[in-house]
This record gives structure tokens, sequence and C-alpha cells, in this order.
């Protein structure tokens, strides 16, 4: 059975600009116990991250109006959102990509397709370590 | 082609006063001397026979029967033609070629006898001069000469004895070089006279430079006996009567020429016109031979160097000229020499508008992308690139002519330790790049595509089978399982060809750190072999084996952990259940060798150098029935191949495989 949420209620901000995958996630995400916020894009993102305070933010790379790299680099702007981890889940695998995620502050960059034990583990250890990463697998 | 010792003959008979014209057999001028020219402007070498009827003013048909008789007899008066002239022909070896030799001597208004007589005298010395002439001119070696001259000489002349002096080049003293008796063959020689060139008669004949003739040596104050008394072999030889000429070598006076007989007044006037003529051919024929010696030395040496050249200029112009790549050469000066055509192809530019000129001449079409070329092909020329052999400088320059990218490399070339110029390469990499950026821009494109709606598969069936509907039916559970085991192969697959683009296009770097392999090891096989096992349901027997203490190795940790999940999937993948599969470390002072051993179905000695080839899969139906790609292996090697060490396999059909891989403890590559 898959691992709940170790911090009771933590809340996550999503992005991702695909309806089903945004779906897929809120799912996994509640089911394993995350109080979840989903946006369609980054410019949406960008906005529900000032309007209210998340342990996490998870988002996709490439969406409208305004990307995931762009999205990351502006919220890592505000001061006080700086702390706030930032995951890429994203269906693009290229080096050269999962490197711009990092350059543009992310914490941890994940894979489409997932599997949802491997994400919410993932999750979990990124907020056990306050905010840094667990052991990448 | 015309021959050195043509060339002299020419010269030589060029200078007689007698029209000569030596014509071959087939009826083709071989040679006609200034005077013959002369007389029929018309006349040329390799002309045909006819042309000589000018000359002779003659029938042609005249002219054919008189050929006709000339090639049956040795020789023949032919009194025809112009008036005032007397022709005399006779068969001559030129070379190794019959010719005939026609001599035209000039009649003077003198009473006929007399005429008759002095023609005849005068065609004979004419004759023979020619005679020495020719066998002189093929003589190229000075000893040869000289003693070929004598004999020549003495033939007509018929003096008792004849010697050629030659001055010592050291000490300057008269040296006999040759000798000859009458009726006998000459002798080479180098006896010293006692004479020195401020001494007797020898001495006065080289230092005026004039031929004599002596009717009495008794008479003659020049002379001096103890001298010849000196040159005394045998019997005393008395010389009353002498004629004496100098032999010239360019115009240096190098020695005399001396024909003596012991009875006084022995020589004619005509004998010393003969002599004085003949010397002069003797100093051009030993003059040629000298040079045909420095000129066959030099030559030797020279032509082959420049054969050697040669073979290689055209050998190089050849390779320039067929290679693909754009080939510039610029020589010490700046100078653009040589642009083969794959150069002028890239550039658009015609060959005479580079060939010939100065390199700056390229910056309207190079800069300012290809500035450190640009600037380095100028430097080059002006700053001599000493001590920079082996230096090269690389640039890609965006042509503004047309677009195109391309691609330079420039090196200075020394030859022999000289600076001789520069060569650049050039290669269009236009296409290469658009391609590199499509593949790249696809990859990207369709693996994205790709895996956004493979997410939505996998991610609803694991929702599923996680309960996040409710309770599902057994059989929706076991289909839903089929449909999240091939989403996850595709997945795979998703992944391996995502790999190998990267690989190909160089997009993979490593992040190596110290690495423990058997850290990696354990969790290869807990948290994914075993789990498989697991998962699956298998009954595989599982064994570590191997020193537990490893070195660590300078690695990329993930792609270790990849590599070995790659080689365990396999031997998991083809080894029945109720078999073994086993994972051995160990270390040398050089490496870590890491083996995955199974008992499953082998490779057969066929197809075993082709396990990593990409996408190879055997066409054994044991293989076929189980899923894969055929690309596990071959991205296994690739990443072993990355750190430096190697993949190997060794495997008994039906009896079981090794893979084992060879990490190297001091990075070889990278």
């Amino acid at each position: 059975m898959i691992e709940q949420a170790s911090k009771i209620m933590a809340k996550i901000l999503i992005a991702e600009d695909e309806a089903d995958i945004r779906e897929l996630i809120k799912i996994t995400l509640s089911f394993s116990g995350f109080d979840v916020v989903a946006a369609e894009d980054g410019r949406r993102a960008l906005e529900l991250a000032q309007e209210d305070s998340y342990d996490l933010i998870m988002m996709d790379v490439q969406m409208p109006h305004m990307d995931g790299y762009e999205a990351c680099r502006e919220i890592k702007k505000i001061p006080s959102l700086r702390h706030v981890p930032i995951v890429f889940l994203s269906a693009k695998g290229q080096s050269s990509e999962v490197r711009q995620g990092f350059g543009a502050g992310a914490i941890d960059y994940m894979l489409k397709p997932f599997a949802p034990d491997e994400l919410i583990t993932r999750i979990n250890q990124i907020l056990a370590n306050g905010g840094k990463p667990g052991q990448v697998v | 082609m015309t021959t050195l010792s043509e060339l002299t003959l020419q010269q030589i008979i060029d200078n007689l006063p007698d029209a000569i014209i030596v014509v071959a057999e087939s009826g083709e001028i071989r040679l006609a001397n200034s005077k013959a020219r002369a007389l029929s402007p018309g006349l040329k070498t390799h002309a045909t026979w006819e042309s000589a009827g000018l000359l002779f003013n003659t029938d042609p048909q005249v002219l054919q029967q008189w050929m006709a008789l000339l090639r049956s007899a040795q020789s023949a008066y032919f009194n025809i033609g112009l008036s005032g002239w007397h022709l005399e022909s006779k068969s001559i070896l030129m070379g190794a070629e019959h010719c005939i030799q026609i001599t035209g001597v000039e009649s003077s208004k003198e009473p006929k006898q007399s005429i008759l007589d002095k023609q005849t005298a005068r065609i004979s010395r004419s004759n023979k001069l020619l005679e020495i002439t020719n066998e002189l001119s093929y003589l190229l070696e000075e000893e040869l000469v000289l003693e070929k001259a004598l004999q020549l000489i003495n033939e007509p002349v018929a003096a008792e004895e004849g010697l050629i002096l030659l001055t010592d080049q050291v000490t300057g003293e008269f040296v006999v070089r040759v000798e000859i008796r009458e009726g006998q063959q000459p002798i080479l020689t180098e006896k010293p006279t006692g004479i020195w060139p401020n001494q007797g008669l020898a001495g006065w004949v080289l230092r005026t430079r004039q031929a004599v003739l002596v009717p009495d040596t008794e008479q003659d104050r020049r002379w001096i006996k103890h001298g010849s008394a000196k040159t005394q072999t045998g019997p005393l030889v008395l010389r009353r009567s002498v004629l004496a000429a100098p032999l010239e070598f360019g115009h240096e006076p190098i020695g005399v020429l001396m024909l003596s007989s012991p009875i006084p007044q022995r020589f004619s006037n005509d004998d010393l016109s003969l002599v004085r003529e003949a010397t002069g051919l003797i100093s051009n024929a030993l003059y040629n031979a000298h040079l045909y010696d420095l000129i066959r030395n030099q030559g030797a040496r020279l032509g082959g160097m420049l054969r050697e050249e040669q073979v290689n200029a055209a050998k190089n112009q050849s390779i320039l000229e067929s290679i693909a790549d754009g080939v510039l050469v610029v020589d010490q000066e700046g100078e653009m020499i040589l642009a083969n055509d794959a150069f002028i192809e890239i550039f658009e530019k015609p060959r005479w508008e580079i060939v010939g000129h100065h390199v700056r001449s390229m910056g309207e079409i190079v800069e300012p992308s290809g500035e450190n070329w640009f600037n380095a092909v100028q430097e080059w020329s002006v700053n001599e690139p000493s001590g920079r052999a082996g230096e090269t400088v690389e640039d890609t320059i965006v042509l503004k002519t047309s677009d195109r990218m391309v691609r330079v490399n420039l090196a200075p070339v020394f030859a022999g330790g000289q600076f001789f110029g520069t060569v650049s390469i050039f290669r269009d990499i236009t296409r290469e790049i658009e391609a590199d950026l499509a593949k790249t821009s696809f990859v990207s494109l369709v693996s994205h595509e790709l895996r956004t709606p493979l997410t939505s598969i996998r991610g609803y069936t694991d929702l599923m089978l996680m309960g996040a509907a409710g309770e599902l039916p057994d059989a929706v559970t076991k289909y839903i399982k089929i449909i999240q085991t091939n989403a996850k192969r595709l997945h795979e697959l998703v992944g391996d060809i995502l790999l190998i683009t990267q690989f190909d296009g160089g997009d993979m770097p490593l992040t190596v750190a110290p690495t423990d392999i058997q850290n990696v090891i354990d969790e290869v096989i807990s948290n994914h072999l075993k789990n498989r096992i697991n998962v699956e349901n298998r009954d595989i027997k599982l064994s570590v084996e191997g020193s537990k203490e490893l070195p660590e190795v300078m690695a990329d940790r993930g792609r270790i952990v990849q590599v070995l999940t790659n080689l365990v999937d396999n031997a998991l993948n083809y080894t029945r259940d109720g078999g073994k599969i086993t994972v051995t470390a160990r270390s040398t002072n050089e490496a870590v060798f890491v083996s995955v051993r199974d008992t499953g179905i082998g490779i057969t000695a066929e197809e075993i150098d082709r396990v990593f080839d990409r996408f190879y899969r055997s066409e054994d139906n044991q293989v076929r029935k189980i899923a894969g790609t055929g690309l596990g292996l071959s991205i296994a090697k690739t990443f072993v191949d990355m750190h430096g060490g190697n993949l190997t396999v060794s495997s008994e059909y039906g009896v079981g495989s090794t893979f084992t891989f060879r990490l190297p403890l001091v990075e070889e590559s990278s």
C-alpha cells in the first residue's frame, strides 16, 4: 500500500497544463494525505504561490504563458518564497533540460511517467530533510 | 627531344664555312648548318628532304634518284644544283641512324683544274672536320674526346707522332695526356714534360693561342730540345717539322695539340688549317664533355630530387583535389597558393579570385565570425610560427555570402624544419548542425509527446490498482495489470531510445565522484532485482560473492547503477525458474571487476559478438518469447566505455552467460 504523507496535511502547489495529468497528480497526492492546490500554468502558479504559503511546489516544465523554468526563477526571486522547495515533474528528460531545471533553482527533477509510490517517497524525503532532496534513485 | 650532343653538334657545324645537310634515310632532314639555312631560309630540321631542293635548286625527281644512288653507294659526287656550288655526299652513321651527309662547297672563280683540286681538298677537309665533329659530339667523356680527336686529326695529316699536352692544373707543367704513332692506336698517359707554359714552342702556342706550322725545328728559336727529349719513351723520336695548335676550355687555354715528323717540311698549310679548325672543335668537345659531366652529376642529383618532388607534388595535388574537405594553402608571404575544388565549392568563389591573392582578401567573407582563423592565418605569415609545429587553430565561420557554417582547422606547415606556410581545412557543417538541431528537438519533442500520454496511462492504472477508484473485480485487476506492465515497457523503451540519442549527440556528461561499488551492488540487488523477483513471482536463487572490501572508483554512480540494473535484468529475463544469478565483485591494483553470472539459456557462438549491438535480438524462440528492446546491453556497454572501462561477455549456449564489467581505479578517459 502506498505511503502516507509524512507531514500531516502538508500543503502542495502543483502546476500542470494537461488537465488529465493535473487531475492524476492531484488524486495521487490527495490520496496520500497531502493538501493540494492546482494551477494550470506557470503564471497562475506564481500568483497562487504568493497568495498562500506552501510546503512544496511541484511544476511541469512545458506550460503555456509561463513555463516551469521561468516560474521557478520568479518564485525564487521573492524573498518570502525563496525557502519553498520546488520540484519539477516533467516529461522532458534530456540531461540539458534537467540541468536547466536545477539551474532555475529546483531541488529535484522527476520524470513522467511517474510511479505514484516513488513520487510520494521523494516528496516525503524532501519534506523530512527540510527542503533538501533525499536519495535520488 | 633534342639531346645535349645534338645541340653540341649543331653549334659546331654552324661554325663551318661550308653548307652541310644531313638527311635520314626516311627523307627527313636531321641536321642543317647555318650556312645551308642561309642559302635556303625554308630549310628546317625535321623538314622533308624535298625542301632541300630549294637549296640545290634541283628537280625533286633528280634528288630522289640521287638519294637512291646514295643509299646503295658509299659516296658520290653530284655536280648539280646551284651554280657556283659543288656538292659531295656520303653516307654516315649519326648516332645509330644511317644518314646521308651532303656538303656543299662554294666554287671560286679560279681556273678550272685548280678549282677542282682545291674543291676536292676543301671537301675532304670539311668532311674530315664534320667527321671529327660528329664523332666527338657523341663522346661525353674527356679522355675519350682526347683520344679520338688525336686519332681523327692524325689520319689525314699522317704525322709520324701526335701528342696532346695539357697543363697540370696545380703546377702548370705540360703533361702528355695522349700520344699516337702513325698507324697505331692512341695511348692515354700522364707523362710530365718538364716544360712550363713560359717555355718552348708549346708555351708560345698556349700563350698566343695561335696554331703554328714549324717547317724545321732546327730553324726555330722557340723550339727547345731538352723538353722533347724528356718526353721520350723508347727509341728517340726526332721532331723536325711540327704542327701545333692550342686547346681551349671555354676561353682558358688548357693545352696544345702537336703533330710532328722527323722529316723537315713535312706539313702543308692545308694541314695547318685542318689542325687549326679541328682543335677548335676539340676544344668545344672538351668543354661539352666537361659541361656534360657537371650537368650529369648535378642532373643526377637534381633529377632525383625533382622526380621525387614531381611525383610527390602530383600525388599531393591529386590527394588534395580528391578530399571532400576544402583545402587552402597559404605561403609564408600570406599568398593563397592552392585551393582545391571543395574549397571553391564551399566558398562559392572562382579560383582566380583566390589563388594568387593575399589571404586578407578572405576577410570580406569570413569576418567577423571567423576572426580567430582569419587573424591567425595572417599573423602566421608575418611572424613565422617557429616552434609551433603541431599547433592548430580551430574556428567556426559563418560565411557572409551564403550563411553556411564552416568548421576550419589551421595548421602551420614545416618542410625540413623550414616554415613553408599554412594549410587550412574547411568543412561545411551547415547540414550537420541543422540535422543535429533537428534531431535534438525531434527527440525532445517525441519523448515529451510519448511520455505525456504514458503518464496518464500509467498513473491512472496505478491509481486504480492502489484502490483510488474503489474495489475492483478480479478480472478488471488482471486486465489493468496487463495495461500497467505494457505501459512500463513502453516507458522503458522511450527512456532507452532517449539515452541512445543522447549518446549519439554527445549530450551525456558524467558526474563522477568516489563511488562504493559494493554499495551499488547491494542497492541494485535489494531495491531492484529482489523486488522484480518478488513482483514477478519468480523462483531464482541469488548469490553475491567476492570481496567485500572494494576500493572506491571514480564513477557516475547513477550510470553504474543503470549498468548493473541492465545486466541483472538481462540475467533475470533469460534465466528460467529454478536457476541462479550470481553477482561477483573483485578488484586488482588497477580496476574493479563486477560479474553477473546466470544459468540461463546462453548465447550461441555466432551471436555472441552481436549482443551489444543496438536493437539486436536473437532469432531464438526462447529469446523472442521474452519482452525486450535489444537496447539494455548496448546502453550498459556505452556507459562502461564512457568510464574508460569495458564490458565483456562469455557464454555457453544452454548453460548460461557471464557479463563482466571493469572500471579502472584511475580514470583512463572521460
